[in-house]
């Protein structure tokens, strides 16, 4: 299930759940792989959030800068891997 | 020949001024460029006041500067200290304050952090790369080092310190490891005669300036007057965007450490790139799980892959080609044999050498030694260890803390460490500096950390702490934490225990904790 606020559902991950800090300020389109804010560990936990909250897989292949690297990017390539594997 | 570290671009410039020396997001320098670019920087930085010997910082995510930064503090006389882009301030101002840094090579989008380390570091008086002024920090503007005249004069000799690379240190601070121009060229030059690198090679730069790592892929190459491709940070952390940089940039020489092998190695990574080009994959730091090494030598067929082993303080000093690829359920990649030039030594605990296939503390001698800890004196009388052998000068060997043995066909192989570093992820940690950490908040009366292997040989560090009366939360712990440590020393989890378990004389049992946790993981992993 698509979270009801996409956007946020993922900001609110990597502000409590990777960088254990909720008042942290991460813009949609902030770099989110440059300066350390998610690292290579971090990343596989985002990489499962995900999953579970769009209720999709996504294989390794998929896991890349284009559709990683800001919160806006995510978002889009989430819905279309949803729609993807509905259709 | 050159002896000190700048005049390999010097003699590269020469030999071919327009060959490429570094490429980073699409920009390119050439050898030219490069040699009169950075003389310029090193002009700017004689007429403020640098001085031979004297300290300069970096302070950049990876970029072209980064280059004419680290040639133009060398050919200034002084030593370049990497700060880590993603490093808390606090930890850098430490280093900041460690080593006198007065002046910074940096760029306007860390403005706000270097306010912040000026404010906590007093011997900053110069940022170069910054368009205004930080209070009493001038900013000195890219445009002014580039109508600064190329004049330098520096009186270094190669015995002067030309780096110091920062690392964790059990003290629960960062000790400096100082190379000299001596032991630096004398890695640059081992590594391009024994992998043959060339003017055609292209060598990635994967580990950040502040991992030694670095120090391969920039002097071997330009040794070599070879081209060498910075990997911006973020490919380094998704391994399929990783893969495609390889391709597309024509990497030839890949050194970095296991664990991007092994995320280059997980299904569907590489389908789809061709890495014909790349004929040389390097990697150390910490031993490589062969499931993982066997699956991507099977991918990459024509490259050689070696395992390289030496602690920063004495750059590369073993290594193991792979000469064919290997049983995954065999016993764990020797790590070879000495370099050239190299002397290794496996002494028991009372410094007495031992018999070949006995386990003790390995030693080394070697050229690519560095001078020593930075204004450690404690530190450094402790990790030399002199061997007379006639009379005259003593041999200075590294104790290296790193367990091995020597087999009857001269090949050494590792047996963990003697102390509580551990190597997590490719990153050196010291896990009291972790511990360290953790009793530094206020609610902490007690803190142990430890080590679990993960199935896959992933190392990850955990903590647990007894608290002191008043109750506080794991996330709160952990912040406090990120103010001193960098992201890759903090604790995967950090548990509020009532007790620990003890030894019979009452000391926390560190071994037991680490048990008990790997016992539950297999647990959760069969459940």
């Amino acid at each position: 299930m698509r979270p009801e606020n996409p956007t946020a559902a993922i900001r609110d991950f990597i502000a409590n759940d990777l960088l254990y800090d909720p008042s942290i300020e991460i813009g949609v389109d902030d770099q989110l792989l440059l300066d350390g804010l998610v690292d290579s560990l971090s990343i596989a936990r985002l990489v499962i959030f995900v999953e579970d909250s769009w209720q999709i897989h996504i294989p390794p292949g998929d896991v890349s800068i284009e559709n990683f690297g800001t919160i806006e990017a995510i978002v889009g390539y989430a819905d279309g891997r949803a729609s993807q594997q509905q259709g | 020949m050159a002896y000190l570290l700048h005049q390999l671009i010097e003699e590269a410039a020469a030999a071919d001024p327009d060959h490429v020396a570094l490429s980073c997001r699409g920009a390119d320098i050439t050898y030219a460029e490069l040699f009169e670019r950075a003389g310029r920087l090193a002009n700017v930085l004689t007429m403020r006041g640098v001085k031979p010997g004297d300290r300069v910082g970096i302070y950049l995510n990876k970029c072209l500067e980064t280059g004419i930064a680290l040639y133009g503090i060398m050919m200034a006389g002084a030593a370049y200290v990497p700060l880590d882009p993603t490093a808390p301030i606090a930890r850098l101002a430490f280093i900041v304050n460690d080593c006198h840094i007065e002046h910074l090579i940096s760029e306007p989008a860390k403005r706000e952090r270097l306010e912040a380390m000026a404010r906590e570091a007093p011997s900053l008086r110069a940022v170069i790369g910054l368009h205004e002024d930080i209070g009493d920090v001038e900013a000195i503007d890219w445009r002014a080092v580039a109508g600064a005249s190329q004049e330098t004069s520096p009186r270094v000799t190669e015995m002067d310190p030309c780096y110091i690379l920062y690392t964790s240190g059990s003290t629960g601070v960062p000790k400096g490891i100082a190379h000299t121009h001596r032991s630096a060229i004398s890695w640059a030059n081992v590594t391009a005669s024994t992998y043959r690198f060339g003017p055609e090679d292209v060598l990635s730069n994967y580990a950040p300036l502040q991992f030694d790592l670095s120090t391969l892929d920039f002097f071997g190459g330009a040794r070599s007057g070879a081209t060498t491709v910075m990997i911006p940070e973020e490919y380094l952390k998704l391994p399929t965007s990783l893969a495609g940089f390889l391709e597309e940039s024509g990497i030839t020489v890949f050194f970095t450490v296991p664990m991007a092998l092994i995320q280059l190695s997980q299904p569907g990574v590489l389908d789809g790139k061709g890495l014909g080009k790349l004929r040389l994959v390097l990697f150390g730091g910490e031993p490589m799980p062969l499931k993982h090494l066997v699956s991507i030598m099977e991918r990459v067929p024509q490259a050689e892959f070696v395992n390289v082993y030496g602690p920063t303080e004495v750059n590369g000093v073993t290594h193991f080609p792979v000469e064919s690829v290997p049983d995954p359920n065999g016993p764990p990649l020797p790590i070879g044999e000495p370099y050239a030039n190299v002397e290794a030594l496996v002494v028991d605990s009372s410094g007495n050498p031992v018999d070949d296939g006995e386990m003790g503390e390995l030693l080394i001698r070697a050229p690519t030694m560095m001078r020593g800890y930075w204004a450690r004196n404690d530190l450094n009388e402790e990790v030399f260890y002199f061997r007379q052998r006639f009379s005259g000068l003593p041999e200075v060997f590294l104790r290296t803390g790193d367990l091995a043995h020597r087999d009857r066909e001269g090949v050494f192989h590792f047996h963990g460490r003697k102390d509580r570093q551990v190597k997590s992820r490719g990153f050196r940690v010291e896990l009291d500096e972790v511990e360290a950490a953790l009793l530094s908040h206020p609610a902490v009366e007690e803190a142990a950390t430890y080590v679990i292997t993960e199935g896959d040989g992933t190392v990850l560090i955990r903590a647990a702490a007894t608290l002191a009366g008043h109750e506080v939360e794991e996330a709160a712990l952990r912040r406090h934490m990120a103010t001193s440590l960098p992201g890759y020393a903090l604790p995967t989890s950090i548990e509020i225990v009532d007790d620990f378990p003890r030894t019979t004389t009452g000391k926390i049992d560190r071994k037991s904790l680490a048990e008990r946790a790997g016992a539950l993981i297999r647990e959760g992993s069969r459940a």
